[in-house]
């Protein structure tokens, strides 16, 4: 638990304070979301989904929108990738990236949606929809990176990522 | 005794935690810059804010080049376009005109002249926007320097934004491009008033409810109207209009406009200490 809320911190910090300074045609990584999928892929739903929970309302805080948008996203995105690791999916390495891409788009397109309906006007357009995907094509390439090292720092074997 | 079924338990666990998001978008939509959602951020942007410096004065060279690697054609285009700027500098040194042309420049830059009688605090620009769909920056100034909600922020060419939160330490300011801004203006030629709407494109805005028979030019300058409880002081250059066309079928005409100030490159702007009536 304390270690995955220190990953979780950690995560929010150098989203906060450094990913902005490194954006690729306007768009950045989203790591946290990235760190709760690589979460959600060596735990069970329950608790993927309060990592995710807790991820999202840490990443609220220093976004505009409502707080609570990107909580109610992450914690979906989790539970639905444990529940599939757990009952279909098998982990394997080709996988990994696949994860962080549809997920960084199924998770911008939901929160893209949502602030939409809580009245934050213009997110809907081909302008949010180029950053998005290649926001997601980031997310994709940093799973590789991340996957390995939260379940590093989770220190398990549970469920370990196969060649 | 029942036992709850780990499919149950987990689905329960699911929607205890969308009900409890949905109480969190209620609250924070309900609340103003004074309630308990906007007072935790606010104490989270000053706990970060001596973080935020630091990684701020490390990164800096890096994220430059970073910069450069992924704008490079962009920069190559800068680049011939200052050497041909270079090259008529040149021409005009030999006639002694350069000195005079760079004075006038380096007053613009300093002179606020939009600005009128209003006190003005200068900020630097230490980040920008988290997410991917803000476009926000964030000033090392907050409310011990006076900073406060809705003041308008500017540059040397004209307005930036309005400041949108603040705290003691820190302020974030929503860029007119931004999808959520609006600006009432006015075109300088016919005086006509409209809306300058912020883009998802970035750098440019649309000017929306403008009546549809009025001759607008390209080129023509857009300037904040000032009206009666508008956000910003009147008079201050918004953009100016780069593009007028018109959707078959549509009523209104597309009016795109080109930001005066720099969205791209601010470092130091100024926060007008003006508030709108009421605000």
């Amino acid at each position: 638990m304390l270690r995955v809320g220190a990953l979780l911190v950690s995560g929010v910090l150098i989203q906060a304070l450094v990913l902005p300074e490194f954006r690729v045609l306007g768009a950045t990584p989203d790591l946290v979301l990235v760190i709760v999928l690589a979460i959600a892929f060596r735990e069970e739903p329950e608790f993927a989904a309060v990592s995710g929970f807790v991820g999202g309302i840490l990443i609220d805080l220093f976004l505009r929108t409502p707080l609570g948008v990107s909580a109610i996203v992450y914690a979906l995105a989790s539970y639905a990738v444990a529940v599939l690791h757990t009952g279909i999916l098998r982990p394997t390495r080709g996988l990994v990236p696949l994860i962080g891409f549809f997920g960084g788009l199924s998770v911008g397109a939901a929160y893209l949606v949502l602030s939409s309906l809580a009245g934050y006007e213009g997110l809907l357009t081909m302008g949010t929809a180029q950053v998005l995907l290649v926001a997601s094509l980031l997310d994709g390439a940093i799973a590789l990176v991340v996957f390995p090292l939260v379940g590093k720092a989770l220190g398990e074997d549970r469920t370990a990522v196969t060649a | 005794m029942a036992v709850a079924r780990p499919t149950s338990r987990r689905r329960s666990v699911l929607a205890l935690l969308l009900v409890t998001a949905i109480t969190l978008i209620t609250l924070d939509l309900r609340e103003n810059d004074t309630g308990v959602v906007a007072s935790v951020r606010n104490v989270t942007s000053d706990a970060v804010a001596p973080v935020q410096d630091g990684v701020g004065s490390v990164l800096s060279p890096i994220s430059d080049w970073f910069e450069g690697v992924v704008k490079s054609g962009e920069i190559k285009r800068e680049n011939e376009q200052l050497k041909q700027e270079l090259a008529e500098a040149r021409n005009d040194a030999a006639s002694g005109r350069a000195a005079l042309r760079e004075n006038e420049r380096l007053n613009e830059l300093l002179n606020l002249d939009f600005v009128g009688d209003l006190e003005t605090v200068s900020a630097r620009v230490v980040g920008t926007a988290v997410g991917n769909f803000d476009d926000t920056v964030e000033l090392d100034r907050g409310t011990d320097h006076g900073v406060k909600v809705g003041m308008p922020v500017v540059v040397g060419q004209g307005l930036v934004g309005r400041v949108v939160t603040a705290s003691r330490l820190r302020s974030t300011v929503m860029l007119l491009t931004d999808t959520e801004s609006g600006v009432g203006v006015r075109l300088e030629r016919s005086n006509t008033l409209g809306v300058a709407k912020g883009q998802a494109d970035r750098d440019e805005m649309h000017l929306v409810l403008v009546n549809p028979d009025v001759d607008v030019a390209k080129g023509e300058m857009v300037v904040t109207s000032g009206v009666d409880g508008a956000r910003f002081p009147g008079g201050i250059p918004v953009a100016v209009v780069k593009q007028v066309g018109k959707d078959p079928g549509a009523i209104e005409q597309k009016i795109v406009l080109d930001p005066v100030a720099d969205m791209g490159q601010l470092e130091i702007v100024n926060v007008l200490l003006w508030q709108p009536a009421g605000g």
